[in-house]
Parts: structure tokens; C-alpha cells; sequence
């Protein structure tokens, strides 16, 4: 067997692995990392998608003690994610990717704090903001039947107003609306979107 | 569409397929060679006026998606793993590849595994396997020989136990 033959043949052995992430896909993740670019003061901001999106992302490292998932308090160092209380009844949500593919242990922790919320991992292969029994708001400013970007800041920024970090954030349940909820959609790098979200059952379990 | 996207969207198409099997023949697992080039691919679209104009915007991407999986290892080692976190991908996909060779390729030390990905999928000279790698010329073709000699070994044993006596 001489060279050719040998590339020949791995060649051959990888012919049927095929990439079936969407044009599109790659498309919407490429503006998002544009619209990064051109927004240098809000350095983790997730960035906008699609016109439905309010979609700021997030927040300042602070501080706080760590909550298990499904622990009520105490202190603990996860590979995935952690949420820490904070003052004003906040909580602070730190991702570590790559773990943060545990989006339904999230989920339950954020409900148990009392949180109406969906998290999702919206990967290349599911359009974003398409979370079945979620109905989301998009930004009032640019379309009816969307929310202020007052409301949502409070939601997801409450008194905050510093440095920004990609892979944390905020919400502060006592600025939700009655009827409302929260939906973060986790991209797999760790970076995120934050909307709001019409609450049900099927979306946000309330 | 734009003509920007247009031309974009004809470099992914062409090119989507090769660089995946690069990448997987480096990484060796395809959910996280997928998403590796997806990223690679997206931060392609972000800074397409660059990359059309690179000399070989393909080696670009798998440069990109290579660098990533370091960050990425990088990373996971310092997390604390966790019952239910992180847990490893089950490698490569036996559905997709064909396992013999690939289990021989796979054998290979990392590096010569992603100078024969680079060459065989990518069809680079040395002088672009060099630069994807960050190693020097003559690097790369001693790895490459040394790859295809024990590629040539390790097949030729294989054909021989799957010869019928």
C-alpha cells in the first residue's frame, strides 16, 4: 500500500460525516457576534435576535452564596452553573461553559427560587426563540405587543448598572409582572439571551 | 440576500463537510467537532471581509475551531466535574465513520493526527499545515511521513486479519 492508497482510504472512512448545522444558523450567531462588537459598553450583551428579541445580555460579577441545584442555601462550586442570592431579592446566575448543558437543572433552581422561568439551550440546529409553549415578547420599541426596555432592565439588571460579564446575569423576580416570566436560551459557548416571556405552564411551569 | 452573504453562503457550502472531517479527525468527538466548526464558521461570517480575503479562508476555520477546542480543554480541566455535568461525548460516531481506519487514525499522536486531517481534508500544502499549526515546515513533513508510514503499517495489518485464510 503505498501513499495515495493510504489517503485514499481515509479519505474514503470519512465520507459520510457531514455538517448539518443550517446556513442560517451560522448566519444569526455571526450577527450576534457583530452586534457584540459594535455595542463596546456592553461588553457581555448576547446581543439581539431576530425581531422578536429583547435580548440584552448580561451582568457584573458579585457576590453571594452559591446554592446547589435543588439545595435551598448553603455554598457549593458547580461545573455547570451556579446562583447566588443577592440583596433586593435578586439572584445572580454564573454559566461555566461547557457545562452548561445541565439547562434543566438551571431551570428547576430558578423555579424553586420562585422565578417564573424557561431555560433553554438553543444550539445550532434550533432556531432561536422557537421554545415550544413559550410565547415571547419582543421589544416595544420596535414593534407592538412588546415589552419596554425599562421593564425588561429591571428584570435583568434591577440597580445594576456596571460592568458587564458574558457568562452571568440577574433577575430580579419582585420586578416581574404578574402573568409574566423569564426565558433564558443558553448559546453553547456560554453566552446567553434573556426575554421575557408570556408565563404558563408550559413555558415557565407557572 | 447580499451579495456578501451569497458568497458566504457558497463558501460554507463548499467547504462545511471538509472542515468538520478535519476537526473530527483532531478532536475526536463529532457533537463537539460540530459545534466547534458551527462557531468557527459563525466568527468566519462576523469577520468575512477578513476571511475572503485570506489565502485560505478554509485553514482559517479550522484554525479558529482548533483554537477553540484548546480554550475549551483548557477550560474543563479546571472545572469541577460533577455527577451529570460534563460528561464526555461518546467519541466518534460509529454511524458516520468508518471505524477500522478510523480507530487507526485515532491511534496516531494528536499532532500527526491534525497534520494528516489537514493535508487529506483540506488537500494544504505544508507551507499552510505550518501556519494552521504553528509549527515549522519541516515539522509538518516529518510528521506526515511518520503518519503515513504508521497509517500504511496499521492498514496493511488490518487488511491482513480481514483476509479470509
Amino acid at each position: 500500500m503505498n501513499d495515495p492508497d493510504v489517503i485514499t482510504a481515509v479519505k474514503a472512512s470519512y465520507a459520510g460525516v457531514h455538517m448539518d448545522v443550517p446556513l442560517d444558523a451560522i448566519v444569526r450567531r455571526g450577527r450576534r457576534l457583530r452586534a457584540q462588537r459594535r455595542l463596546p459598553g456592553l461588553a457581555g450583551a448576547a446581543g439581539t435576535v431576530a425581531a422578536l428579541a429583547l435580548a440584552l445580555a448580561a451582568l457584573v460579577p458579585g457576590g453571594g452564596g452559591a446554592r446547589a441545584p435543588g439545595g435551598s442555601t448553603g455554598t457549593a462550586r458547580l461545573a455547570a452553573w451556579t446562583v447566588a442570592s443577592q440583596p433586593g431579592g435578586g439572584v445572580r446566575v454564573t454559566l461555566r461553559w461547557p457545562g452548561i448543558r445541565d439547562v434543566a437543572g438551571l431551570q428547576d433552581k430558578l423555579r424553586a427560587d420562585g422565578i417564573p422561568a424557561r431555560v433553554a439551550h438553543i444550539g445550532y440546529l434550533r432556531p432561536p426563540l422557537n421554545v415550544p409553549g413559550c410565547q415571547v415578547f419582543g421589544d416595544g420599541s420596535t414593534g407592538p405587543g412588546g415589552i419596554s426596555h425599562a421593564l425588561w432592565h429591571k428584570i435583568f439588571y434591577g440597580p445594576h448598572t456596571g460592568p458587564q460579564s458574558n457568562h452571568a446575569f440577574w433577575v430580579y423576580r419582585s420586578a416581574i409582572p404578574r402573568g409574566l416570566g423569564v426565558l433564558v436560551d443558553i448559546y453553547y459557548d456560554g453566552t446567553f439571551g434573556l426575554y421575557v416571556v408570556k408565563a404558563s405552564p408550559q413555558c415557565t411551569g407557572t | 440576500m447580499s451579495q456578501e452573504q451569497a458568497d458566504f453562503a457558497e463558501f460554507y457550502a463548499g467547504a462545511r463537510d471538509d472542515c468538520l472531517r478535519t476537526v473530527l479527525a483532531a478532536v475526536r468527538d463529532v457533537d463537539k467537532a460540530q459545534d466547534l466548526v458551527a462557531e468557527a464558521f459563525a466568527r468566519a461570517w462576523a469577520s468575512w471581509r477578513k476571511v475572503s480575503r485570506h489565502p485560505a479562508p478554509r485553514a482559517w476555520v479550522v484554525r479558529t475551531a482548533l483554537n477553540l477546542g484548546v480554550s475549551s480543554w483548557r477550560r474543563h480541566r479546571r472545572e469541577l466535574p460533577l455527577t451529570g455535568h460534563d460528561a464526555p461525548a461518546d467519541g466518534l460516531a460509529s454511524s458516520l465513520v468508518d471505524t477500522d481506519l478510523a480507530a487507526v487514525l485515532q491511534r496516531l499522536p494528536a499532532r500527526q493526527r491534525q497534520v494528516v486531517a489537514l493535508r487529506i481534508f483540506l488537500d494544504l500544502d505544508t507551507a499552510h499545515t505550518a501556519e494552521v499549526l504553528g509549527v515549522a515546515p519541516g515539522t509538518v513533513t516529518a510528521h506526515l511521513a511518520r503518519a503515513l508510514a504508521a497509517l500504511r503499517t496499521e492498514l496493511a495489518a488490518c487488511q491482513k486479519e480481514g483476509t479470509p485464510s
